[in-house]
């Protein structure tokens, strides 16, 4: 190639370059005068060019958010305010079938974008919905989509006993979805449930969840062979169960659960429970841990204040050790004959080993 | 010194030896046949020659019990139990201590009195059910330590109630200068506070340590003004680890010393306050948020210095505030972040330069409504 046919190709290249690259950035609202405005979140979403931001200011937005391609949605702040509330329309919410017979009436969904989906710094209120059963009330809703939900406010999904904050679905894209540093609260089913067939891998860390709902769950993984989940750092603070997991595998640690009748129910072998704090369980039949495997390492735990500090089941054994348990009334329970792990008691009164298989 | 004098000295030096390091070691109860036995703690504690060491086996011992020399009471496990629990005696508790401030009456389940040396307790309840104390004015408090030091490890105290003066732990500092540390103890059932520490003295004449508590309350309501942890003055406390259950008033209130990495659970009124302990990487959730009183924030902030930095504040609701700066505070606020609430900072005095990170946030400097700024 000439000096100049060289120089034409480079030239031609670096004309190319910003195109491929460019950011499509809109805003919803007037405080960014700068960018492309609209007046609703999926007016923005909807827009050609596809946006790769949307950055929202702060406001309150009555609108049932789909989101099929890859972007992040953002709450901007303006002025003296940092909000932006997405509530529930006039109109109400339409469902959607995720394919496992289940009708979720979501306030944002993603819907199996090719790319990822982050969604930053918004508050999701489902105050004065009129979800009727069997329709889930949802707040976010992944299904076959990656992304990251970060400092998210999901409050008030309630009302008709399947209320739910978020809800996480694999699919075909084996989509990997994080959840972080969030707060859930006042659902009235589950703060954060996964139920997928397909494949998912999720984090679930540092948010903090509370509901007013005494038979609410936390962190619910209802159902997925193909689930892999990494629950950590979370602090959960209401409900019935702290932590349900029926399903996947993965792990359950670092979190401090407080005030549930039952702080985490393992019902499954490949999902190990360590290093949790769990405190203060209600009811005369509150339980810290209830340890339904006999292979899944359930260790490190510190369990504080509970009727029966780690229920057995009459299946675990040994892979329940080096736990502390303090001030319970009977510390193990369900236990089958055989050998017990090592594990540290203070303060239990009923009994060390309570038998009950 | 000849070879004989040398070996003679050595004998009599190896004959002294086990007396000079020999540990006094009492029972209480029957579970330990072995060890010189008593039926009560306070006749254990009480011996002569005075124990270094007293087991107690498991059971349920009705007395209040008073330390006044350095020693280690412990519960001990036997066969399918761990631990013992002081109760309260038949007809009550009767007062065993005056407060330094008031002069008010104390009647504390275990006393531990100006000891010379450390007292440590392990692996006990004190269970304040049935104190029949009455009067307002007159303290029912689980273990207080009065100008001694030690360790508390593994204890539960509850239900210092009945009055609205129940104390968990009291920690009193003294010409001692003591040092005194409870950790990883569950205290619940008190109807006033969980934990206490102070002197009657214009500087610090206390260290107290506070770590990996936990507290509860079971009064729920704002008329019980709980609170979960309160030190100073007269005091220098390390607060750090503690998980402080939903359900209180105050949180944690703390005039010297740091609070660190505690998390603060639903405290109503006021999740930490500081009128000078530096207060950093803390968990704060819906804490602040009550409705009645636009005053409530989870932290509130009375120093010009005192670190308040790296804390995490989530709320949720229409009421609250995340930093209420008293119209006092300034830069030595910065790097928190806030997530949720109606207000993120109060009361912030003009020309503030607070850097935090804030999410989803009504309002970022909110109305002064309370005390507003000059």
């Amino acid at each position: 190639m000439s000096p100049i046919k060289s120089l034409l190709f480079v030239l031609a290249l670096a004309a190319q370059v910003p195109l491929a690259s460019a950011t499509v950035t809109y805003a919803v609202g007037t405080c960014q005068p700068k960018l492309t405005s609209f007046t609703t979140i999926m007016g923005a979403l909807g827009a050609t060019p596809s946006p790769n931001v949307v950055k929202v200011c702060p406001g309150t937005y009555p609108e049932q958010v789909i989101i099929t391609h890859a972007v992040t949605l953002e709450g901007v702040s303006a002025g003296n305010s940092d909000q932006v509330v997405i509530a529930v329309p006039p109109g109400g919410l339409t469902g959607f079938n995720d394919g496992l017979d289940d009708l979720l009436s979501a306030q944002v969904s993603v819907i199996q974008p090719l790319g990822e989906v982050n969604l930053i710094n918004l508050t999701v209120d489902g105050t004065g919905n009129t979800v009727a059963s069997p329709n889930f009330m949802v707040g976010v809703l992944y299904f076959n989509a990656p992304g990251t939900v970060n400092h998210l406010n999901i409050v008030n999904q309630n009302g008709n006993g399947r209320g739910t904050g978020v809800w996480l679905a694999g699919g075909n894209f084996n989509p990997s979805v994080t959840v972080e540093d969030s707060n859930l609260q006042n659902f009235d089913f589950v703060g954060i449930t996964v139920k997928t067939d397909p494949q998912l891998n999720m984090t679930i860390k540092g948010n903090n969840l509370a509901s007013s709902f005494t038979n609410s769950d936390g962190i619910n993984l209802a159902f997925g062979i193909q689930l892999t989940a990494s629950i950590s750092d979370n602090l959960i603070t209401a409900g019935y169960e702290g932590v349900s997991i029926n399903d996947g595998q993965g792990s359950v640690s670092n979190n401090k659960i407080v005030g549930t009748p039952v702080g985490i129910d393992l019902e499954t072998d490949t999902v190990s429970v360590t290093s949790n704090t769990i405190y203060n369980t209600l009811g005369e039949y509150g339980i810290g841990i209830i340890a339904n495997s006999s292979v899944a390492p359930v260790t490190g735990n510190t369990v504080a204040q509970s009727p029966i500090g780690i229920y057995f089941d009459c299946n675990a054994g040994t892979n329940v050790h080096s736990n502390t348990i303090l001030d319970a009334a009977i510390a193990l329970y369900g236990v089958p004959s055989g050998t017990i792990g090592i594990n540290t008691y203070y303060n239990v009164g009923g009994a060390i080993n309570g038998g009950g298989c | 010194m000849s070879r004989i004098k040398s070996l003679l000295f050595l004998l009599a030096l190896a004959t002294h030896l086990p007396l000079l390091s020999a540990t006094v070691t009492y029972a209480v109860g029957t579970c330990k046949p072995r060890l010189p036995s008593f039926p009560t703690i306070s006749a254990a504690v009480a011996a002569t020659p005075s124990p270094n060491v007293v087991e107690v086996c498991p059971g349920t011992y009705p007395e209040q019990v008073v330390i006044t020399t350095p020693m280690t009471v412990e519960g001990i496990s036997e066969g399918n139990l761990t631990g013992a629990t002081i109760a309260v005696p038949p007809g009550g508790l009767v007062d065993n201590w005056n407060d330094d401030f008031s002069s008010e009456p104390v009647a504390a389940q275990v006393l531990v009195n100006n000891a010379s040396g450390e007292v440590n307790l392990s692996n006990l309840t004190v269970d304040g059910t049935g104190n029949n104390v009455t009067g307002f004015f007159n303290w029912v408090v689980g273990v207080f330590y009065a100008n001694s030091s030690g360790t508390m490890n593994h204890l539960t105290t509850q239900n210092q109630s009945g009055n609205g003066t129940g104390i968990g732990v009291w920690l009193e500092g003294g010409n001692a200068t003591p040092s005194v540390t409870l950790e990883d103890s569950n205290l619940q059932g008190f109807d006033n506070t969980g934990i206490e520490a102070e002197t009657n003295s214009s500087s610090s004449e206390l260290t107290a340590t506070l770590k990996g508590n936990f507290l509860k309350a079971s009064f729920p309501g704002f008329g019980a003004a709980l609170k979960g942890i309160e030190t100073g003055p007269g005091a220098t406390a390390s607060i750090t680890g503690n998980l402080i259950a939903p359900g209180f008033v105050w949180g944690i209130g703390s005039s010297a010393g740091s609070v660190s990495k505690n998390t603060v659970a639903g405290a109503q009124f006021r999740g930490i306050s500081t009128t000078g302990a530096s207060v950093t990487s803390n968990t704060i959730y819906n804490s602040g948020i009550l409705d009645a009183q636009p005053a409530s924030t989870a932290i509130w902030v009375d120093s010009t210095a005192a670190p308040v930095t790296g804390n995490t504040i989530t709320q949720s609701g229409s009421y609250g505030n995340a930093i209420d700066f008293d119209c006092t505070a300034g830069n030595n606020v910065h790097s928190n972040t806030i997530l949720g609430a109606a207000n993120a900072l109060l009361n912030v005095p003009t020309g503030t330069v607070t850097p935090n990170t804030y999410y989803t946030v009504g309002t970022l400097r909110g109305s002064e409504t309370i005390d507003e700024c000059p």
